[in-house]
């Protein structure tokens, strides 16, 4: 089975394998380099839980939540569900993304009484009005064929590679991400997402790491600095590398697949 | 006048400079006092706990460094470890740093299974245990309680669901002390890891021996892989959290040894610098060398065994402080021994020695000719 790096790595691929050696003079390809940060983020099942707060430009903190990330991630299929644990506003709502065959990124939200409340959303849709988005969790631009390199970089005094992904397949919401990857541990030190006018649009970036028990490194705190100046913290407090995905898991995928912003039958 | 006397009376005659040097040795013995005794506090305060349990061995995955090892299957598990000969008891423990409430900081949650042998060493103060293994009914330690400003009754929010709190007791460790105790059942529901613990417990019968523990250990390592059976002692000395503390308290031991050794080396160079004259005098009179060194090297140790003295007790404050921070109450513990404090009033010394040992030398082996000259 292989490792869960991806644990937390659900949050951006920001979950870490093992290393293969690269130094200054022998850094892998981007396309390398993309490929394993995929294959890293591969787990048979993971939860990690997250507390999550956010100070807006006004220096206002909104209150912060915490969610459940529950994540299954192989060749075949990247699914994740996010349950909402407190406080009690939240506590009974759910959303479960997936990566389809064609590469899109399809997004339920859904509540207690299913498929009664079920609701397929935009992939760009914020978790909880946070600066969470369903569609960064799942990190679709390792997939994209482009990788480019963009060098050596430094990021809070971490050495790091440069990868810009770019797509113009199909309509993405970011068509353009730059991630300044660390080539041993393949945590992500930061990841900028643009649009198509390259317009920063959010920046994550890694604040602290943990050792799992697998030996990989994960994030265990990472900051989100959206364009508006509003900063969202994440602290992932708990987790389970060898989360048993149930039946039930993921059921919301399984129900019939509603036009966006129409409730399910 | 002794030796002695007349090494005090120099320190006496610049009580600014000797004040300062105790000072700086007294703040770097004080920094390796409270990190050691903290560093030994939080390993004898895991001790404790998993000895006031009455747990002979616990059963983990091998590769668990952390603070609780990682949640695993227990079923299969515990039932091949009831098999093996003198196992009384195979008990599961799910334990987390939750936090109970919106602003509360993040205190251990730990899952007991129903009934078992681990609830019996709680000494209780207030109300009951729980009355069965899946209402939502907690007890809370002594110092939780006090930290959350709960009693018997009340309701605490833990993991997005509402808890009564049925009791509050007392324990020999710490750790359980500032603790939420729910049964197992519980445990693993609001933490979503169904048949999930971090360690199983492993309580003997009273025949069991050395030599059985070790077969115990032998057996699980050869035929349950990717599991380990340790003492709860060698466990608490896997733990990563004690090893960097350990490692804090050594490296600062090292760092604060080095620095006081330049501080009395400093202070004695200068000391000596500013007396040439009047150790000239003194080897002009008839002084011997020996003696000489022996003056600079008392005054050096005298030193630093005054701000030995003081950053001990300064030491003591500061950890006896911070077990009473609210962000540490029940969580850390400072564990002074009398030998340790022996040790380090003997590492003063050495400090003295070395420190004043070459400004000695040097003063011994002025010519007094030429220190007389000295402006």
């Amino acid at each position: 089975m292989r490792f869960i790096a991806s644990a937390v790595l659900a949050l951006l691929a920001t979950l870490a394998g093992q290393s293969y050696g690269a130094d200054g003079s022998d850094l892998p390809s981007p396309a390398a380099l993309a490929e394993t940060m995929m294959l890293a983020r591969y787990s048979a099942g993971f939860e990690a839980r997250m507390r999550i707060s956010s100070v807006g430009p006004d220096g206002k903190q909104s209150t912060p939540f915490k969610v459940a990330v529950v994540g299954q991630i192989d060749s075949q299929r990247e699914r994740l569900a996010i349950s909402g644990i407190s406080p009690p506003s939240i506590r009974d709502h759910s959303y479960a993304a997936e990566r389809t065959a064609d590469g899109r990124i399809r997004v339920i939200e859904y509540g207690a009484r299913l498929p009664a409340d079920l609701l397929e959303i935009e992939p760009t849709t914020r978790v909880f009005d946070s600066a969470l988005v369903v569609w960064d969790m799942l990190a679709p631009w390792w997939h994209w064929p482009k990788q480019i390199s963009g060098g050596v970089d430094h990021v809070d005094g971490r050495d790091c590679q440069n990868i810009r992904s770019v797509t113009n397949a199909g309509t993405p919401p970011i068509p353009e991400v730059v991630s300044c990857v660390d080539a041993k541990t393949r945590l992500p030190w930061r990841t900028q997402l643009f649009d198509r006018q390259h317009i920063l649009l959010r920046t994550i970036s890694t604040r602290r790491t943990m050792r799992m028990e697998s030996g990989a490194v994960a994030v265990r705190r990472l900051t989100i600095a959206d364009a508006d100046r509003t900063v969202t913290d994440v602290d992932v407090y708990s987790g389970d590398e060898h989360y048993a995905i149930s039946a039930a898991t993921f059921a919301a995928l399984d129900y019939a697949h509603p036009a966006a912003g129409q409730a399910a039958p | 006048m002794n030796l002695f006397g007349f090494a005090l009376g120099n320190l006496y005659r610049r009580p600014a400079r000797s004040s300062l040097t105790i000072a700086a040795i007294s703040l770097g013995v004080a920094s390796i006092v409270a990190l050691t005794s903290i560093a030994w506090g939080f390993e004898a305060s895991w001790q404790r706990a998993n000895d006031a349990r009455g747990t002979d061995l616990i059963v983990t995955r091998i590769a668990s460094e952390n603070a609780m090892p990682s949640p695993f299957l227990a079923d299969k598990l515990q039932a091949t470890l009831k098999g093996y000969p003198h196992v009384q008891e195979v008990v599961g423990l799910l334990s987390e740093m939750l936090s109970v409430g919106d602003n509360a900081p993040p205190v251990f949650v730990f899952g007991w299974e129903y009934r078992s042998y681990l609830w019996q060493h709680l000494r209780l103060i207030d109300g009951h245990l729980p009355a069965n293994d899946t209402d939502a009914d907690i007890v809370l330690g002594s110092l939780a309680a006090e930290l959350l400003h709960k009693k018997v009754g009340d309701s605490v929010e833990i993991e997005g669901r509402q808890f009564l709190i049925r009791g509050i007791f007392d324990s020999p460790a710490v750790v359980e002390n500032g603790a939420v105790v729910m049964t197992l059942t519980l445990a693993q529901q609001i933490t979503d890891k169904p048949g999930k613990v971090n360690i199983l417990n492993i309580k003997l019968d009273d025949h069991a021996s050395d030599s059985v523990i070790d077969d115990f250990k032998t057996r699980v390592r050869e035929t349950l892989p990717g599991y380990l059976a340790i003492t709860s002692g060698e466990l608490v000395r896997k733990n990563a959290v004690v090893r960097i503390s350990k490692a804090m308290s050594n490296a600062t031991t090292l760092i604060a040894s080095l620095v006081g050794a330049l501080v009395v080396f400093n202070t004695m160079l200068m000391s000596i610098n500013e007396r040439t004259r009047e150790i000239g005098l003194l080897l002009a009179l008839g002084w011997q060398r020996q003696t000489i060194v022996k003056l600079i090297v008392s005054e050096s140790v005298v030193l630093s065994l005054a701000g030995g003295l003081a950053g001990i007790l300064i030491g003591i404050a500061i950890a006896g402080g911070l077990e009473h921070v609210e962000l540490m109450r029940g969580k850390i513990e400072a564990v002074f021994s009398m030998p340790f404090l022996i040790a380090i009033l003997g590492l003063s010394v050495v400090l003295g020695v070395a420190g004043g040992l070459y400004p000695a030398l040097k003063a011994a082996r002025m010519l007094p000719s030429q220190a007389l000259r000295q402006e």
